[in-house]
């Protein structure tokens, strides 16, 4: 739904993005991450039609962003990172006044079922203006969904809620998907987009340093890590017999509860075989679970060495 | 010379106006909150300035969240 | 169209930019006859003697000449500013993004500002100026007809109108509220002194003014049609600017 080749964008003399790539498959969560100031934001709104690129072509929903007059003809639903709505309308007159424009007509039945959707059904009658930042949130998604979209484009849907703030958006971003819409989000809180993505875009300093589904981003050879828990407590000395076993690369710890890293193509059963030696009594034994987050880490990382 | 009951009766509907703006102003004023300035001095201004105190408070000094 | 205008209807009402515009007008309609009536009396009382019917026009034409330099003056200023944010405030908030998105076209945008604010800026100095003209009557005698009145009145309203497209070509280029006024501000008052500088009233918007002032029933032709074409230059120009615009800044 979405392609994007070599998307270059400069603002005066600073170039913000640096040819993008990346392509959004139908039905699928997108998540679009990096830091701060990485580019996400100049990416999305260029997607949304609201800014024009320096080089490279974006095809949204079989669109040429380069090409459109007016932003609605990309029939996307955006929300923008910060929302922001006449606060002297009330939420119902907002949706009203959005969804009947550009000569289309919404009925007030389904903005109301809409702001419910939302949550926001005790606040059809209030004005924006007394709104709170996650009832900004949810009353802008109301707003990307009026004209009920195929492809949604939401920047930072999540970043600046609340946990339980948080936790709301990323159910109805799920909902969605069970829709059957697209969605592609930005977001720099990497455990949200591990929780609903399905493929997982990172951006470094205006450039895509990767582009994976999420499963297989997962599966990055990160060196692999085991977290131990004895039964009793053992001395200093049996750590640093431990970090002597061929292929454990560094043990840390404390005397019940031990993290060893190992070599990629570590046989585990060595370490079976220590504990069974030194008569030691395991009561958990699990290989840790790659976070996006190490991933993440390792793509800065890589990125930092070679600039 | 006018006396002073004939010119308050002239000045009636100029009265009438500004006191209506004051009290309007007054009300949003301690009902709505305020900004850029303290919310007295905002009433002070709205009371004893003619005409421009109301309009400056109703332009400026309204409470405004996006 | 309906439902823009009635967004900035809504504007208009919960902002208080009508009831400004309202008690602008107005003050100054019931100010100047009693200013006007009691002057005189003021006067005698510390300056026995004093030539005073020489001076100043005290009838109703007077009054009616005497507001409506006030509205040159003063009314312009407080037009501009209470209308400044219109078309900037909403820029420099971002506030159109969302409708934009929605499908909001940008002549739409602009037009059903010129629509609603224009009928108001032309209405209200209308109806401020028949007040004046019934008070200025009622203080002193009915001398004048209410024909010639009623076409200061719209003139008056149609310069105003014209500030208001002003107001909104400016808006989108500076993207600043104060910035939008002082602009305007200077283009209202420079105009009308190179204006009177030049002799040049008759081809520039601040002859309708002028006009106004005279009271005759007549209408300026040349100036009416040249700030016609500016409104509209200006309303074209707003839009376009409105659609180069990039909405990329957080």
């Amino acid at each position: 739904m979405i392609t994007v080749k070599n998307l270059t964008k400069n603002f005066n003399s600073f170039s913000a993005l640096k040819g993008i790539n990346l392509r959004v498959k139908k039905g699928e969560i997108y998540g679009f991450i990096g830091q701060n100031g990485a580019g996400k934001t100049t990416t999305m709104n260029i997607l949304a039609g609201l800014s024009r690129p320096t080089k490279g072509s974006c095809l949204v929903n079989g669109k040429d962003v380069t090409k459109i007059k007016h932003p609605s003809e990309l029939h996307i639903g955006y929300l923008p990172e910060a929302p922001r709505f006449y606060p002297w309308l009330t939420a119902f007159e907002t949706l009203e006044y959005l969804g009947n424009s550009g000569g289309r007509r919404v009925a007030a039945a389904r903005i109301k079922e809409l702001l419910d959707w939302v949550g926001l059904s005790e606040a059809v009658r209030r004005r924006v203006g007394g709104f709170s930042r996650g009832m900004k949130q949810r009353l802008g998604i109301a707003a990307a969904l009026i004209h009920d979209p195929e492809l949604l484009i939401f920047d930072e849907p999540a970043s600046a809620l609340d946990p339980e703030g948080r936790n709301d958006v990323l159910n109805l971003i799920k909902k969605l998907k069970n829709m059957g819409k697209t969605i592609f989000f930005s977001s720099h809180i990497l455990s949200d987009v591990e929780r609903v993505c399905d493929t997982v875009g990172i951006i470094i300093a205006g450039k895509m340093a990767a582009e994976k589904p999420l499963p297989e981003m997962l599966k990055e050879d990160i060196l692999p890590s085991y977290d131990i828990t004895l039964q009793k407590p053992i001395d200093s000395g049996i750590l640093d017999k431990l970090s002597q076993i061929q292929g454990v690369s560094k043990v840390t710890g404390n005397e019940l509860n031990l993290s060893v890293m190992t070599d990629a193509f570590f046989d585990t059963s060595l370490l079976f075989k220590f504990f069974v030696d030194n008569k030691l009594a395991v009561n958990s034994f699990a290989r840790r679970q790659n976070r996006l987050e190490d991933v993440y880490l390792q793509e800065v990382n890589t990125n930092d060495k070679q600039s | 010379m006018i006396v002073t009951r004939e010119l308050i009766l002239m000045l009636l509907p100029v009265i009438v106006l500004q006191l209506g703006l004051a009290v309007y102003c007054a009300v949003k004023i301690l009902t709505e909150g305020v900004q850029n300035l303290n919310r007295w001095v905002w009433l002070l201004i709205c009371l004893f300035i003619n005409l421009i105190g109301p309009i400056t408070f109703l332009l400026v000094g309204r409470k405004r969240d996006l | 169209m309906i439902n823009s205008l009635r967004k900035e209807i809504r504007y208009g009402l919960r902002n208080n930019t009508f009831l400004i515009l309202f008690a602008v007008f107005f003050f100054f309609a019931f100010m100047t006859p009693v200013m006007l009536k009691i002057l005189p009396e003021v006067l005698k009382s510390k300056f026995p003697g004093f030539p005073l019917q020489e001076l100043v026009n005290m009838t109703q034409l007077g009054c009616l000449q005497s507001y409506m330099g006030d509205v040159l003056e003063i009314g312009t200023l407080l037009v501009s500013l209470a209308l400044c944010g219109l078309l900037a405030q909403e820029i420099r908030d971002n506030t159109l993004v969302l409708p934009l998105c929605a499908g909001q076209s940008y002549s739409g945008i602009i037009a059903a500002k010129m629509l609603v604010f224009g009928t108001a800026v032309l209405l209200i100095p209308l109806a401020a100026l028949v007040t004046d003209y019934l008070y200025a009557g009622l203080l002193f005698s009915f001398d004048t007809g209410i024909l010639p009145v009623i076409t200061g009145g719209l003139l008056q309203g149609f310069y105003m109108v014209y500030l208001l497209s002003l107001l909104l070509l400016f808006g989108t280029l500076t993207k600043n509220p104060i910035a939008t006024a002082l602009l305007t501000l200077a283009v209202n008052y420079g105009l009308y002194f190179a204006g009177s500088l030049l002799d040049i009233h008759r081809y520039l918007p601040s002859g309708l003014l002028r006009e106004a002032q005279q009271l005759q029933n007549t209408i300026p032709l040349q100036a009416a049609v040249i700030t016609l074409a500016i409104i509209i230059a200006c309303a074209f120009l707003a839009s376009r600017t409105l659609q180069t615009l990039e909405w990329s800044k957080k």
